[in-house]
Formats: structure tokens, sequence, C-alpha cells
């Protein structure tokens, strides 16, 4: 049982987690947990979000009739996932207008890749294969996450998105198998994207630093093993269609059973941690031009709210 | 802790109540005995509560039905719950239950697990719903972790199978939706003719 002294209780709840002990919202928590909660969740609420906006682009533009479903599917499914995930932090204390304030003010973090502008239809593709099989990768870690609401909601966005790699897979496959302009644009699309994929699980920092791992056991893997499940999946997958991976030092060594790479482009990603992308004034300025038009949306909704709240009362 | 107010479930989060209330959300698909725990959502009412229950738990025809539950109407009966509750979310709620009614109670098995629907129970003043569903929680064998026990009228049920399993293709939201087995198959083809003929 925790005891009342407030450093006992932390330095228990943390033997707690050590154990693979897992937390539900109604339970007591110290605040460094909670924070970190906050900060990590809403980053990736914020991300599936952001992540809506370059596929939201390419929906009038798709060539076929079921590219055209997949594709706003996928966007559905991503903003389903943002609200979900928005509600997780509300239960921890943020309400989902701050987060969303701060994400249009540009104070809120997002992941890298949705700070790149996206010029072609290959882009679609190797984002919904990519950038999708990059984040499935964290998302199944964060399967065995200490607090369980965050563990089950991975579940259910893990089930949703398996087709959306798929979907970006099959759009690649079937360029690569088109015309020599085709398999072109799909090689130009990767050659452009794969830097921003050698960067996105972030640096390799060991798991004892990594406080979300050692201490509070939001994330069971490193960043590094999460790039290597990364790379141990796709690279085979991309060459077997005849992509070349833009890395010359790209191999697997045997010996040490793990991938070796150049060295990826740090400096972009720090720049992209202060908000300072490629795409990210355009895209954070969509965000708060479609809060701003859709305002009318929730004046009208807190009033529907307040009058029946008068009508329970009444 | 046997009034339904100032549970501590059914306290409004801080700052968060002036744009809605917020709901648990359970969820059965036709292979699941009995409703499972999916999630929440916050909704001006409970009208809306509905469809963006709907939205959420049954886009991808996952399922059959969804009882959508106000947090205020739900009380947490914590039986084996190795942390101590969040005290500060306890205070002055507003759903107040004093009449006879039956009751639905749901129970947690193992830490980190959803909850799912264990029983009804009849006819009881709400005091003596809390007594039975401890009583229930200790002789249930394996116990539960924790239970959440609600007033069954508070529940509001969407079964409508025209809103839940609407009769479209969807094909494109499955794996088999895609042919891209033979499509590899002609990729391999390809990029292994050209390996022979630079070789």
């Amino acid at each position: 049982m925790i005891s009342e002294s407030e450093e006992t209780r932390v330095t228990e709840f943390r033997d707690y987690l050590a154990r693979g002990g897992k937390v539900e919202a109604t339970d007591w928590m110290p605040d460094g947990y909670r924070q970190a909660l906050i900060r990590f969740i809403e980053m990736h609420a914020n991300s599936e979000l952001m992540g809506a906006l370059p596929e939201r682009d390419w929906i009038m533009r798709a060539p076929t009739i079921h590219r055209k479903l997949a594709l706003t599917a996928k966007i559905q499914d991503e903003v389903g996932h943002a609200e979900l995930l928005y509600r997780l932090v509300e239960d921890l204390g943020k309400p989902r207008s701050a987060s969303i304030e701060d994400l249009i003010a540009g104070k809120g973090k997002f992941h890298n890749t949705f700070h790149y502008a996206t010029k072609t239809w290959a882009d679609v593709g190797t984002i919904a294969w990519l950038v999708d099989a990059a984040a499935i990768v964290s998302q199944h870690a964060l399967r065995d996450s200490s607090y369980s609401p965050y563990a089950r909601t991975m579940q259910k966005i893990c089930w949703e998105e398996s087709f959306h790699m798929m979907h970006g897979r099959d759009m690649i496959i079937t360029m690569m198998n088109g015309t020599a302009q085709q398999r072109e644009m799909a090689q130009e699309a990767l050659t452009r994207w794969w830097p921003t994929l050698m960067v996105f699980h972030g640096p390799d920092t060991p798991a004892e630093k990594d406080k979300d791992i050692s201490v509070w056991h939001i994330k069971s893997k490193t960043n590094e093993a999460l790039r290597q499940e990364f790379l141990n999946a796709q690279v085979p997958r991309l060459r077997e269609v005849g992509l070349i991976i833009p890395d010359a030092e790209l191999r697997y060594d045997e010996q040490r059973e793990r991938w070796i790479y150049s060295e990826p482009q740090w400096d972009d990603l720090r720049a992209i941690a202060r908000n300072q992308g490629p795409a990210t004034a355009e895209r954070v300025g969509f965000r708060r031009m479609s809060y701003e038009d859709g305002q009318w949306v929730r004046d009208t909704l807190l009033q529907r709210h307040s009058t029946t709240t008068a009508e329970y009362i009444a | 802790m046997s009034d339904f107010s100032g549970n501590i479930l059914g306290q409004p989060m801080p700052s968060a109540s002036d744009e809605g209330e917020v709901f648990e959300v359970f969820q059965q698909d036709q292979k699941d005995p009995f409703p499972h725990h999916g999630g929440n959502v916050r909704a001006p009412d409970g009208e809306l509560a509905v469809h963006y229950a709907r939205e959420f738990y049954g886009r991808r025809q996952e399922s059959s039905r969804l009882w959508i539950i106000p947090r205020s109407a739900l009380l947490e009966v914590r039986t084996q719950t190795p942390l101590p509750p969040a005290r500060e979310m306890f205070g002055d709620g507003e759903t107040q239950v004093n009449a006879a009614q039956s009751f639905a109670v749901f129970g947690q098995k193992q830490a980190g697990r959803p909850l799912v629907w264990v029983q009804d129970l009849e006819e009881m003043a709400p005091e003596d719903a809390e007594k039975v569903t401890r009583r229930t929680a200790q002789n249930i064998e394996g116990g539960y972790v924790r239970l959440w026990v609600c007033p069954r009228s508070a529940i509001l049920e969407l079964t409508n199978q025209d809103l839940l399993q609407p009769p479209l293709d969807r094909s494109y939201r499955r794996l088999d939706g895609y042919n891209i087995r033979e499509k590899l198959r002609i990729a391999r083809q390809r990029v292994q003719a050209e390996k022979e003929l630079s070789s």
C-alpha cells in the first residue's frame, strides 16, 4: 500500500511501475508522471491531427475512386485517433481546447515528417507506406505502456491502421509496375523522404537516459531499437520492388545483428523541434484557419450544452 | 461512499466541463459475449454523445451494440487496486440517484484490461447497489480489481444496424481488398529480369 509521505509515495509508485504495474485514469499518480504523460500523448495527438493535412491535399487529385475512398478513410482514421488521444490528455488535466490553442499558436510539437510539403502523388503512397510503418513500430511498442488507457487506445489504433500501410504499399508497387515515368516518380519520392524517416524515431538515446522508458515506463523500447525494427521490416520490401534506398552506407551487419547507416540529419530534426520545418508555418496556419472557421460550430454546440443542462435542472 | 454524487468518475474534469460532458463507451461485436469498455467521448449532450460514439467506436463496423454512459452516473468500486484513488478527482457531482432502480455492473478482472459487463442488479436502493457490487467482487472467482456501477436507466443504447453495420463496400479498408500478391509477383519478376540483363 502506498504511504502518506509524498516522497515515499513517489518512490513506491516508481517501484510499482518498475515491477510492470499499470495505472488507470482514476488512480493516484505523481505530478511528474502526469506531466510526462501529457507531453508524450499530446505530441502524439498533434501528430495524428497534423498528419491528416499533407494527405488531405490529395483527395481531389486521387487517380481512381478506390484510391479516393481509401485515402479519405485513412484521413478520417487519423483525425479520429487525434480525438481519442486528446481525450486521454484531457483526463490527465489539460483541456482539448488548450492543446489546440497551443498547436495553432505554434507552441505544440508534432512528428517531423508532417513538417514537409508533398509534391507528387507518389508522396502520398510513400507517406502511407513508410511513415505509417515507422509510426506502427512505435505504436506497437506502446501497447505495453504503464498508462493503461493509452495502451488500450494503441491497441485500437494499431488495429484501425492495419490497412493504411497496405494502401500505401499497394500504391507504390502499382507505380513500380507502371511506366518508366511512374517508377521515376516513386523513386524520387523515396529519395526525398528517406532522410526524414531515418530521424523519425529520434536520436539513439540509451534507455537509462530516456525517462519515458527508465522512470515512467510510458514506452518500452529505445529510439534505436524502433529504427532497427523499421529497417528490418521495410528495407527488403523496398528493394524487392526495385527501389533504391539513397544511403550508400546502409547494410545489415550480421555479426552485430543490426543495420549500419550513414549519420542521419539531426540538424534538420532539431530545427523541426523548434517548429522551423520547411512547411511548418503553412501547416500550422492552415490548422489555425480551420479552427477559426469552425468557431461557429463550437459556439452552437456550447449553446446546446447549456440548453440541455438547463433542461435537466428544470 | 454510497451516494452517486461526488464519486470518483462523476466529477467533471476541471475546466473541460464548460465544453460538455464525458461519456464512457462500451462496445459489443457479434462475437463478444458481453459489452466491454472501449474508451470515452466528450459531447454537449447524450444525443450527440451517441453520434460521436458511433463515429469513434463503430465506424469500422466493429460494434453491433454501443452503450453510452455519462460519467456522472458511474460509481467506481475499488477492491484490489494497487494504487490509491486520485483524491483530487473527488468532488460534488451533480447527478443524485435516490430512487430504487436497477443497476448495471462492469468489472475489470486484471489490471490493464478493459472493464466488461458483469451483471444487472434488480431494483434496489443505490446504497444497496454498492454493497451488493462489493460483495459480488469478492465472491466471483479470482475477484475483480475494480468495478463500475450505474443505474440501468442512465445507459444510452445504440443498436441500429443501419448505423452500425451499413451495407457499403468497405473493401478498401481490408487487407484482402488489395491484390498485392499478384502485383508483388510482377514487380519481383521485373527486378529479376533487370538484374539478369545488367549482369
